[in-house]
């Protein structure tokens, strides 16, 4: 069964016989009709579908400006209803009001509701562009005014997947809702504590046995040192971020703490390379990649035995072993890698204790390096708070996929954005266009795109926001039939 | 004696459902838990007469006239010429027809009817064989002849040169 919204209109013209109402005899007839409407979820925002919870979430119709009714850009069924109350707040009416509330497509007026009315727009292909919906309040004869009160509106917004077609479930081996609830609650950076301050998180009941991958990527690798030359001691990589401007990083780069537990492996495999700028700074001389279980570098490492699953591991990489800070050292066998190469290891504690997974750059030389890689960390207790997060399985160049997810950024002093796009895994990142997104926001995204090559690879979504001040919640992916 | 106006009154409601994961079989789809009740809401539009022409108005004499949605890319038609309507109901007739402003009824066609502002640019729903939409305004401002019909694919595509959907409609406005 699919989730389905039933509806129906139902119109009666009538004309004015003396004091009595007929049926017009122009029309002769009662005009109506039933149809229905598909939603993926109704699972999201409560300022995006409108109802959460058995409940409505009002939206403020503002009167000296038009109000979109939410950012869902491919909705497949859409319900708008004038109140008759003034707005209060999202969850409480407030007195009753007379006023009209306007409704526009574009800047086209299409409906003026009075009190209780409501107007249902459909497509069960998604085509509906929600951020182009507006609502305003107006006088009773329809003009503007900054001097109402403003009407509570009353609506229910869902989405049909992306904006053709049905969806098969393309994630067999995820989940057959594919979707998970990651944690919202993200707080500042934590000095020295690789500004990472991300609270942990659970995982819904019957996601236990999933695999979640979260990917840390820094989009601007050339920045990072080469903004800072010459500098020296260890540094790690911030990642995700833009850090040209940042001279003294020690972050570690995954987004949020791990439970580890004595005795459970934790899988732990990233993408990565180093590139070099300088003469002097390689991996046969004194920069190379760390891999850490602890958000500070030795005196909290947490113990336990690392083992090199799969990838690039130098035979000798015992020798990069430090055992006072338990990483274990990736081995590169070039200078300057041309293309990111694939790690896995499995770290096995020997102590229960939160902590953290992280790769860092040790440049103990003082000779500038970049670095460019992402992070995959699999198989372990982890969410929120994360700047990217991607679904993995067979990609199939020609088809379309859609992704869904609730981005939110709390940070306004930058033009935040949002990207989607895949990843095979090797033919490295190919984004898509970005969702440009405000600040202080929490919105529901549905987007489409079309894979460009085959293969086993990722649907992405990242942001340019600091990863403890991203956030990704209910992210959905659907392959289009 | 009293006098009361000319009115089209009008309901439109919606019913969430959504389908329970069981382990065994399959069961009906229920209420939707997120919202919880079915949505909905009733009023009345305001019709001075109900004299327009047939190819305005969409019915007359008690009888409907058709609208042929064309297929094709940019090939969207104004749903009427009423430029201050009240009150505007579009519905896929579920049929197809083979020439504008007719009254008769071709064959069934499950093709889908879109309806669009803005030249097509802004999309308001794309129907299937049946469904309506409904719009309103009792200051009559809606301007119909920029809410556009045209036949599409069920997956929203332009395909061209295919069955054209004969389209139910009733525009009427709150003005002499």
């Amino acid at each position: 069964m699919t989730n389905a919204i039933k509806y129906r209109v139902f119109a009666v013209p009538n004309e004015a016989v003396g004091a009595k109402n007929i049926l017009a005899s122009e029309v002769g007839t009662k005009l109506g009709s039933q149809g229905t409407g598909y939603a993926l979820t109704y699972t999201g925002l409560a300022s995006e579908i409108g109802q959460q919870d058995g409940s409505p979430n009002y939206l403020e119709a503002s009167d000296s400006a038009n109000t979109a009714i939410c950012s869902n850009t491919i909705t497949s069924f859409l319900y708008i209803r004038n109140t008759g109350n003034v707005f209060s707040s999202a969850q409480k009416l407030g007195v009753n009001s007379e006023y009209y509330l306007k409704i526009l497509a574009g800047s086209s007026v299409i409906s003026i509701l009075r009190p209780n009315e409501a107007i249902i727009l459909k497509d069960d292909n998604s085509n509906i562009d929600c951020s182009g919906i507006y609502v305003r309040t107006v006088d009773t004869d329809g003009t503007e005014s900054s001097s109402l009160s403003h009407l509570a509106v009353e609506y229910f917004v869902v989405s049909n997947g992306t904006s053709l077609g049905d969806f098969e479930d393309g994630l067999d081996d995820w989940t057959n809702d594919t979707f998970v609830n990651f944690a919202v609650n993200n707080t500042e950076p934590i000095a020295g504590k690789g500004d990472l301050g991300v609270d942990n998180i659970y995982l819904e009941t019957g996601f236990e046995d999933k695999v979640l991958h979260f990917i840390v990527y820094q989009p601007n690798p050339l920045s990072i040192l080469e903004a800072t030359p010459g500098i020296s001691g260890t540094y790690a990589l911030e990642a995700g971020l833009p850090l040209g401007s940042k001279s003294s990083i020690r972050s570690a780069v995954l987004p949020t703490a791990i439970k580890f537990e004595s005795g459970v492996p934790i899988k732990f495999s990233f993408w990565g390379r180093l590139k070099f700028s300088a003469s002097g700074c390689n991996y046969g001389g004194s920069a190379w990649l760390q891999v850490y279980n602890s958000y500070t570098n030795a005196t909290e490492a947490i113990k336990g035995d690392w083992t090199a699953v799969s990838g690039r591991v130098a035979s000798n990489y015992d020798a990069y072993i430090n055992p006072s800070v338990y990483a274990i050292t990736p081995d590169f066998d070039s200078d300057n890698e041309a293309s990111n190469q694939y790690f896995e290891f499995v770290f096995t504690p020997s102590e229960t204790k939160d902590g953290y997974l992280f790769i860092r750059i040790n440049n103990a030389s003082g000779v500038a390096c970049s670095w460019a890689t992402s992070l995959i960390v699999d198989n372990i207790l982890i969410g929120g708070g994360v700047k990217y997060c991607y679904r993995e399985y067979e990609l199939t160049s020609g088809k379309t996929y859609g992704i869904q997810f609730i981005g939110k950024v709390d940070d306004s002093t930058e033009p935040y954005e949002f990207w989607i796009g895949q990843a095979n895994k090797s033919a490295g990142f190919n984004f898509g266009a970005n969702i440009s997104v405000a600040a202080e926001t929490a919105t529901q995204y549905n987007r489409e795109f079309t894979c460009n090559s085959t293969g086993t690879g990722y649907l992405w979504i990242k942001s340019n926001v600091e990863i403890s001040k991203g956030n990704f919640d209910n992210f959905i992916i659907k392959e289009r039939v | 004696m009293a006098t009361i106006d000319n009115t089209v009154q009008y309901a439109v409601s919606c019913t969430p459902t959504e389908a329970p994961d069981v382990e065994h079989g399959t069961v009906s789809n229920i209420l939707a838990t997120e919202v919880g009740k079915s949505l909905g809401g009733s009023g009345t539009a305001l019709a001075e007469e109900y004299n327009g022409t047939a190819a305005v108005q969409g019915y007359l004499d008690a009888a409907a006239n058709y609208r042929m949605a064309p297929d094709g890319a940019g090939e969207e038609v104004a749903i009427s010429s009423e430029s201050a309507a009240s009150f505007v109901f579009i519905k896929h007739s579920g049929y197809a027809i083979t020439s504008d402003n007719a009254s008769t009824l071709g064959d069934a066609c499950a093709r889908s009817l879109k309806v669009t502002t803005n030249a097509g640019a802004i999309i308001l729903s794309i129907l299937d064989a049946g469904e309506a939409i409904i719009l309103k305004d009792d200051n009559g401002t809606i301007d119909t002849s920029g809410i556009e019909v045209e036949t599409v694919d069920n997956d929203g595509t332009e395909t061209g040169s295919l069955a054209h959907i004969a389209v139910e409609y009733l525009v009427v406005n709150n003005t002499d």
